[in-house]
């Protein structure tokens, strides 16, 4: 297992389509965070001419009004998760594309390892995803002349647990990838996910079951079945808030990567390597 | 089953996808240091036995046994269908990352393989190298960790007359020099009887014949059939003759190989010592010849 992890790393470091992505991801960040601090900061009106005219107030400029930890929370989460669901979904494909799988299962019997093993590069992309989110704040808040930093304690915590909710949602698009085995379905339900279609139809589903009467009001009540996904929790936990429910986001998390890596393992060791 | 002489045998080894049978009750038997021939037009099976070998696809029916025992499979390099390179890395690096991942990284033992395949000085990436480069690359990486026996799944498919030397030559190094048994698949007959020292030739997944590199030889050499309903009698005109090297194929049937007596002659002869010739010709008149005969009516050899 230490050894594919090895290869993994080697492999993940050494790729400069990854190194490229990383810098990618960096110059979406800084440029999100630049529109939305512009969009605080100006104001659109239309002149007597019916000419647009942006207009931005100086003192925005000195004071923001804003620190960089609340620009580094203030993040789509969504966004961040379809990055992790393309890389964990185009990580598998190359190297079943290539053949380079065929490699690996014939030196290493164990096959469920060689999934289990990648878990090593999702977890390292989801830590180096918050990297890049926090680089492109520094980056988009450059242009401003004093910022504040902000509490960094927890919105270091709120970036743990992130992180942990990230590598979970990596490894389930991981294991989507093993069950159809083709990128395309895989990314199209991954990226469903991501943005939280996923979420919706399991709430549409409960709501059916519970007109059907199926599933009784108090039920639906104390158990939202959509809260409990992980797509889900990423979305709504923010420093202030790093439960996001009733059963706390890292316990989500730690079940739901447990379950995708063994979901995943299972697929991975159960199917013939084509 | 198992026997310490042989590094693989399989025991009514077969295939079903979807409930069609692409591999039927295969028994293999490969000693050590052999370089084994599997043969085979496209869809016979050929592959889908190598990957079960190599623990790539599961058995749905039957046995394998490695180096007399069910469960070994560490001892295996294997090259299936395609070298299996990542595009972007140089020969090196997907070198390295086999090694990493078997626990066998050693920088000086790739560099002694790289060399013994002809691709140690070359840096470039590996999407930019020919098939017959990425084909050695791939027997390299098939090499790492010091493997018994090798598995080599059409390695001079696509490749230019060079190139198809090149892989001969070096396989026949990798078995001589390394003392590694090699199972090796192709549909090309005359390449693979350049290299291999016995033969399974299969069709729609059945082992329809499985010979030496003699047997080999005498089967597709030109030979006369002669058809008798008395084969005792044309023996005894045969000997007499001092014509020695003839099978009895069966009751009605005798094979005559490598003879300086004419078809004609023989016939005279025969029917001279009074043996009632119903048909005398020459068949087998080449290895194509043979290969075709075994593919076409499932190998039976008196069809």
């Amino acid at each position: 297992m230490l050894n594919l992890i090895k290869m993994n790393m080697y492999r993940l470091l050494k790729s400069k389509n990854f190194i490229a992505l990383i810098v990618m991801i960096v110059l979406a960040f800084t440029m999100t965070k630049v529109q939305v601090m512009v969009s605080n900061a100006e104001s659109i009106s239309v002149d007597e001419q019916g000419s647009v005219v942006y207009e931005v107030d100086p003192s925005s400029i000195e004071d923001p009004g804003f620190s960089v930890m609340d620009l580094f929370v203030s993040f789509p989460a969504e966004m961040t998760s379809l990055f992790v669901t393309v890389f964990a979904i185009v990580y598998c494909e190359n190297e079943r594309k290539n053949g380079f799988v065929k490699n690996l299962s014939v030196s290493k019997r164990e096959k469920p390892l060689v999934f289990a093993a990648k878990i090593a590069p999702v977890f390292t992309f989801a830590v180096l995803l918050q990297l890049c989110a926090f680089i492109g704040v520094l980056l988009a808040t450059l242009s401003y002349k004093s910022v504040s930093f902000g509490d960094v304690v927890p919105v270091l915590k709120y970036a743990g647990v992130e992180t942990l909710l990230f590598t979970a949602f990596g490894m389930f698009s991981m294991a989507v990838y093993e069950l159809f085995r083709k990128n395309v379905p895989a990314i199209i339900f991954g990226t469903f996910t991501a943005i939280g279609l996923t979420g919706q139809i399991v709430a549409l589903i409960q709501v059916g079951l519970n007109k059907l009467g199926i599933l009784s009001d108090s039920f639906c009540e104390k158990f939202i079945f959509a809260y409990y996904l992980i797509s889900t929790r990423i979305a709504v936990i923010n420093p202030s808030d790093l439960a996001g429910g009733k059963v706390p986001a890292l316990v989500i998390g730690a079940v739901g990567l447990v379950f995708y890596l063994a979901l995943g393992m299972t697929l991975y060791g159960k199917k013939d390597v084509v | 089953m198992t026997n310490s002489n042989y590094i693989l045998e399989t025991h009514t080894l077969s295939k079903k996808y979807g409930g069609k049978c692409v591999v039927d009750k295969v028994d293999l038997h490969i000693k050590k240091g052999e370089i084994y021939g599997l043969i085979g037009p496209n869809g016979a099976g050929k592959t889908t036995i190598m990957k079960m070998v190599a623990g790539l696809a599961s058995p749905s029916e039957g046995e394998i046994s490695l180096f007399g025992n069910s469960e070994k499979r560490g001892r295996i390099g294997a090259l299936i269908e395609e070298p299996g390179v990542i595009g972007t890395f140089n020969a090196f690096d997907n070198m390295k990352l086999k090694a990493l991942a078997m626990g066998v990284y050693d920088k000086q033992n790739i560099l002694d393989l790289l060399n013994l395949v002809g691709l140690a000085n070359d840096k470039k990436k590996t999407k930019n190298y020919s098939l017959g480069m990425k084909q050695r690359l791939g027997i390299a990486m098939a090499l790492l960790g010091h493997p018994d026996f090798l598995i080599l799944d059409e390695p001079i498919n696509g490749l230019d007359p060079l190139g198809i030397t090149e892989i001969r030559e070096l396989i026949t190094r990798i078995n001589k020099e390394e003392n590694i048994t090699i199972m090796i698949s192709s549909h090309i007959l005359e390449e693979l009887n350049k290299v291999a020292t016995s033969f399974g030739i299969i069709n729609h997944g059945r082992l329809v014949r499985d010979l030496t590199e003699n047997e080999l030889k005498t089967e597709s050499e030109e030979k006369i059939e002669i058809i008798t309903d008395d084969s005792g009698l044309a023996v005894s005109v045969l000997e007499k003759e001092n014509i020695s090297n003839f099978t009895v194929v069966d009751a009605n049937k005798i094979h005559v190989y490598q003879t300086a007596t004419s078809v004609a002659d023989l016939n005279r002869k025969l029917v001279e010592a009074g043996v009632n010739v119903e048909g005398i010709h020459v068949i087998g008149s080449s290895l194509e010849n043979f290969y075709l005969s075994c593919v076409d009516n499932g190998g039976n050899k008196n069809a």
